[in-house]
């Protein structure tokens, strides 16, 4: 099947089965390894990427349904080298152990602050539900998102 | 495997007509995929993407009643101002479920299609009154929402049949209420759940619908309860000669989420407590 | 001391946000080819055949392969040689790997899969240790299924009971827990020059690979290379099991001479890797009415699994540690580690002491309760301490922060005001607090004395920049940044532009095992002493350039002397054209501990981490569910080296500590799990975490420790369920003395 979507800003093509998952697309079509597979399930939450501004598991998603779409991975969201501010707080918070399930929580943060500006407790807590983190306890996570909405 | 991918139900109806085999429908796939990827789809079938069908998005408001198309998200239920306040109780379930990514995308058709007695709009549905409109082909059927499910997993769709849409009818309702006990506070799948909606006025019922999640084979409605509350004044031994009868319709299993008799125990205590808010 | 001590940034952080750290599945050869494992489909067969000749005419498949294909010896090398790496003529366990396709893709090696027809014989089989001990159990390891057997003889255990006022005995049990690191096992194998193969992977310990790949394929390990690549968490469950991953990816690659990527899904993880054991524990204890312990008598017992991997000396740190941070002069222990036909078990955070602690904690409380006694004075009055000895003998005589981490703990939580008597409590919601205490001995011990060594490569280059290499690894823990702090204290390099290496067997040296929290002092000191002598080369070309004698100073990339200053740039650039030698060795061996196997007694750690944690808990009586309100975990670490990493351990070893108390429940079926992905094994979400987990960290110097520092990894979980348990019952006065405490077991007990 013949898919076109807008990958991080600009418009590809790619011929795949039509079952193929996006998470699959994205990294074996187009070496974008920042998105990981922690379980296959939508479980985790590692491969969260942003489709049509929303956080989704692009493991569940066959690549039919983003035909014509806007995607966004990691990779998209670092401008001229630039960090995302999100990646800072990460950094400097120490929101980052192994890293497997970090690019996940960065998008779907991100996806939450684009909508809203400064989201309450309970709405980055609902945001972030979905990816599991088996290292930091969460804490420091919390605590980049929140000092972050501060500034 | 023969793939398509329709825009609309006229679409649909001629690729439904050409399919001998089994179908297979694409709609948010939260459910699909883990089947598909746990090989429990068969290969040799037509796959019908669904997801983009126009027909079967969007919320509509009617004089006497509310319209969720099949497509519909939880997270736009969960926005939606319709159903916020004519469905409360949907939005109260629908928020329980999943992880945000997984109501950005799954459906209530979905939700309702899979089946699962642990699935939890359905509940709110049951206590909402709701028929589902079916549609294969050019035949079109309404079902009661309890007439729909058959089993675990199992309901009364054909091989090409699908659910077009949810019809909700407008009732007067002055308390709601859905509960769910799983095994954490996220991503959680429902060991019981219980949605009670209904209308009391000074104490007395003059209104009430009740069913429980995750506690038999599909989603269960407690008729007996129902009728022996309305019309009664709620007191703790009302609420408690209630759950009785409640309770009489139940068949909870053990399996690796819970056991049979921490269901049953915790479908008694979520009646109970969901009937004490409402006075 | 301006860089040890100070929490800086992670050197992995800014690759691990952007999405840019490769891990294993991350790498692509253009050319590779993709393996599958051919499994034991039932927990113990006698295999009759295996037909692959379906599976090998499938187009695409590269190769089919079983034992038979296997050059060099068929064993996992580790304690006991009794694991293949593919199963001969018996599979022990359900998962037990058999066979392995080789495909041009992952779905053509899956369909192959299934084409391989296994004729078996069923064998009776058992899965629970009490049972397998019986006489007429079926036999899967020698004569009794023990793996290993311990004891501790110390004192006079019939005296300290007749001494005791009150003797109570208790039986605890815990479940397995799963690793639930969030990246699966995986491995690339690729051969290179001259009959060579080299192997990338997720992993702990790249030497246990290196013996396992030379194992299989009977070639020298000096023609091996394994290179660990970015790990995504391991908490011990890559310590062992990766061998096994490695050998097959390695198998595979050499057979058919293509690299070969071989990448477990969830589910394969959950069936086959290793786990936390169940433990089974009975204890008896006795105490004066004022409160002091006299004797205490342990049976532990730990299933093993099918196979013995790690579990001889998961029991054995299970067994000194017992008895508690307590000083009992009578203490009895009997453990065994049992073989039944489940996926066998292994390393996980604790390693042994988890379990044991659950029991030893929760029955101090349950004997403050029959003494009526608030258990924090219970505890106070038998703590370790300077000048007081551990269960095995050990007699303390440094670095013992146990109390001034109690004390710190409980004035932080406000724990005596806030504990009163359970019976007192009334209403649906009920509050209680619950403390629980630890020591943790540092690194491998006396039994695994033979592996307690490292070293460290150290090179300075012209421009100043240094690189380090290390045999021990860095899996999210944070290593490498605390290992380049030290680095860079020592050396004066400011900490930008010292960096570790990428572990590979060929570059760095043979450390042991990245496990026992034993990387921060055993590879720490081994960097110091290279380090130290390339100080001590630099001082004296600075005090040669100034002309001065006397000691040099660093500070802010500068070196002191005699009142003068010089870039350490400026200074290397200096020893460069001295041309002094600016790379070095360094290694570092602990001697010293000893344990006589007769009686359980000696000297087991070099050194020991002590802990204190406190839960505050919700419990809704009629539901069973419980909430924790707050939490707080203090440790004593000897020093942080980067305090924010050493909260961060702290913090993420809580929240699996109360996964392992309340939530995580491996579900099995004739030996067969049932909860094999996160849909059914339950770890922590954000919302499920208490609103306020409070870190303390006390840091009583070990002298022997790179400047002063203890062991910090495991510690952080080791008490938390325990905490929890007492908290529910200081709740409820409901005491549940199996783990996970599930809902269930509330409302249904007594």
């Amino acid at each position: 099947m013949k898919v076109r979507f807008k990958l991080n800003g600009k418009w590809v093509d790619v011929e795949v089965s039509p079952l193929k998952t996006l998470l699959e697309v994205l990294r074996e079509n187009f070496n974008l390894t920042g998105t990981k597979e922690g379980c296959g399930k939508g479980e985790c939450g590692a491969c969260t990427v942003i489709l049509d501004g929303k956080a989704v598991n692009s493991c569940l998603i066959p690549i039919s349904q983003v035909d014509g779409k806007e995607v966004i991975t990691i990779e998209g969201i670092t401008k001229n080298n630039e960090l995302h501010p999100i990646q800072k707080a990460f950094i400097e918070e120490g929101a980052v152990q192994c890293g497997f399930c970090t690019p996940g929580f960065v998008m779907s943060v991100k996806a939450l602050l684009d909508k809203k500006k400064k989201p309450s407790d309970e709405e980055i807590k609902e945001a972030i539900e979905g990816n599991l983190c088996r290292c930091t306890g969460y804490v420091k996570i919390l605590k980049a998102i929140k000092k972050l909405i501060q500034k | 495997m023969r793939f398509f991918k329709v825009k609309n139900l006229g679409e649909l109806k001629k690729i439904v007509k050409r399919s001998k085999e089994k179908i297979y429908f694409l709609a948010g796939c939260t459910d699909f995929m883990v089947y598909y990827k746990d090989g429990m789809i068969e290969e040799d079938a037509t796959f019908i993407d669904i997801s983009e069908i126009k027909e079967l998005k969007g919320i509509k408001e009617y004089k006497d009643r509310i319209e969720i198309g099949s497509l519909t998200t939880f997270s736009e239920i969960i926005e939606d101002k319709i159903i916020k306040k004519y469905a409360p109780v949907l939005v109260e379930a629908s928020k329980t479920i999943g992880s945000k990514q997984i109501r950005n995308r799954a459906t209530i058709g979905g939700n309702i299609a899979n089946s699962s007695p642990a699935g939890d709009s359905i509940p709110a549905l049951y206590v909402l009154g709701s028929f589902l409109k079916l549609i294969k082909g050019e035949r079109r059927r309404k079902v009661k929402i309890e007439e729909f499910f058959i089993g675990v997993k199992k309901n009364i769709l054909e091989n090409g049949e699908i659910i077009e849409r949810i019809i909700i009818p407008k009732k007067k309702i002055n308390f709601y209420s859905f509960k769910k006990i799983g095994p954490r506070n996220a991503l959680s799948i429902s060991k019981v759940s219980c949605a009670i909606s209904g209308y009391i006025k000074d104490r007395v019922v003059k209104d009430i619908s009740i069913s429980f999640g995750a506690v038999g084979p599909t989603v269960i409605r407690c008729r007996e309860a129902e009728e022996f509350l309305i019309g009664k004044r709620v007191s703790p031994s009302i609420i408690s000669k209630a759950k009785e009868k409640a309770l009489k319709v139940i068949s909870p299993i053990t399996d690796f989420r819970s056991s049979g008799m921490y269901r049953f125990h915790t479908a008694g205590v979520l009646f109970e407590r969901i009937l004490k808010e409402a006075i | 001391m301006e860089i040890v001590g100070s929490s800086k940034i992670r050197k992995d952080a800014f690759d691990k946000v952007t999405g840019k750290a490769r891990f294993v599945d991350d790498y692509k050869r253009g050319d590779e080819l993709y393996a599958v494992t051919f499994r034991s489909p039932r927990p113990h067969i006698k295999i009759i055949s295996i037909d692959t000749e379906e599976a090998k005419k499938i187009e695409g498949v590269a190769g089919v392969f079983t034992y038979k294909d296997i050059p060099g010896v068929n064993k996992v090398p580790l304690v006991f040689d009794d694991y293949p790496f593919l199963a001969e003529d018996v599979c022990k366990f359900y998962g037990q790997p058999i066979a392995l396709v080789v495909a041009v893709s992952k779905e053509i090696a899956r369909k192959a899969l299934k084409k391989i027809k296994l004729k078996y014989k069923e064998l009776p089989a058992v899965f629970d240790p009490l049972e397998a001990m019986k006489k007429d159990a079926p036999k899967i390891y020698g004569k009794d299924n023990v793996f290993r057997a311990y004891k501790i003889r110390k004192g006079d255990i019939n005296r300290g009971f007749k001494e005791a006022d009150v003797v109570i005995e208790r039986t605890y049990r815990t479940n397995y827990q799963v690793h639930s690191y969030l990246e699966t096992q995986g491995m690339l194998a690729e051969p290179s020059i001259d009959g060579s193969i080299t192997v990338y992977g997720t992993m702990q310990c790249p030497f246990y690979v290196l013996d396992a790949v030379s194992n299989i394929l009977g070639i020298p390990q000096s023609k091996i290379r394994v290179v660990q690549t970015t790990t995504g968490g391991a908490f011990g469950g890559k310590e062992d099991v990766p061998s096994i991953v490695a050998g097959h990816a390695a198998l595979c690659s050499f057979l058919t001479n293509r690299p070969v990527k071989l990448i477990y899904t969830r589910e394969e993880d959950f069936d086959s890797m290793s786990k936390r054991h169940p433990g089974w524990i009975n204890i008896k204890i006795g105490a004066k009415r004022n409160g002091k312990i006299t004797a205490i008598k342990v049976k532990y017992v730990l299933d093993g699994g099918a196979f013995a991997t790690l579990s001889p000396i998961v029991l054995w740190r299970g067994t000194v540690h017992s008895t508690g941070p307590y000083d009992i002069e009578n203490v009895w222990v009997d453990s065994f580690a049992v073989a039944t036909n489940k996926v066998p078990c292994g390393a996980f955070r604790g390693f042994g002491q988890p379990q044991a602690n659950f029991a030893n904690e929760s029955i101090i409380d349950e004997l403050a309760h029959e003494l009526k006694m608030n258990p924090l004075e219970l505890r106070k009055k038998n703590f370790l301490d300077i000048g007081k000895k551990t269960a095995t003998g050990h007699l303390i005589k440094e670095s013992c922060g146990l109390k001034k981490v109690v004390d710190k703990i409980t004035k932080i939580s406000n724990f005596n005001k806030k504990w009163k008597d359970p019976q007192n409590k009334k209403g649906r919601i009920r509050r209680g607090i619950g403390i629980a205490t630890s020591f943790y001995g540092v690194g491998l011990g006396a039994e695994g004395k033979f592996l307690e060594k490292a070293g460290a490569h150290v090179q300075i280059f012209k421009d100043g920049s240094v690189l380090v290499a290390v045999g021990n690894t860095e899996m999210g823990q944070g290593a490498f940044t605390v290992l380049t702090q030290i680095a860079s204290e020592i050396l004066g390099a400011p900490y930008e532009v010292v960096n570790i290496i990428e572990p590979d067997t060929t570059r760095i040296p043979d450390s042991g095992p990245t496990v026992a929290s034993r990387t921060t002092v055993m590879s720490g000191n081994a960097i110091i002493n290279a380090c130290k002598i390339l100080r001590r080369r630099i001082d004296g070309v600075v005090r040669d350039i100034f002309n001065v004698r006397g000691k040099v100073i660093s500070k802010n990339g500068y070196y002191y002397a005699g009142g003068k200053r010089i870039s350490y740039f400026d200074a290397v650039k200096e020893c460069y054209n001295r041309r002094v030698k600016m790379a070095e060795q360094g290694f570092y061996r602990v001697e010293g501990t000893t344990f006589d196997r007769k009686t359980g007694i000696g000297d087991a750690y070099f050194t020991y981490t002590y802990s204190c944690m406190v839960a505050e808990v919700e419990v809704d009586i009629e539901l069973g569910t419980v909430k924790i309100l707050r939490f707080y975990s203090g440790h004593d670490i000897g020093k942080a080296v980067n305090p924010k990493l050493a909260e961060g351990q702290i913090e993420g070893g809580a929240v699996q500590g109360i996964g392992y108390a309340l939530y995580e429940n491996l579900v099995l079926e004739e030996g067969r799990i049932i909860t094999n992905n996160f849909t059914g094994y339950i770890i922590p979400t954000i919302k499920d975490i208490p609103d306020d987990i409070r870190v303390v960290i006390v840091e009583e110097k070990y002298p022997n420790g790179p400047y002063g520092a203890k062991g910090l990894g495991e510690p952080p979980l080791i008490a938390a369920a325990p905490a929890i348990a007492n908290a529910i019952f200081n709740a409820t006065g409901k005491r549940i003395r199996s783990l996970p405490i599930l809902p269930e077991k509330i409302v249904f007990q007594e």
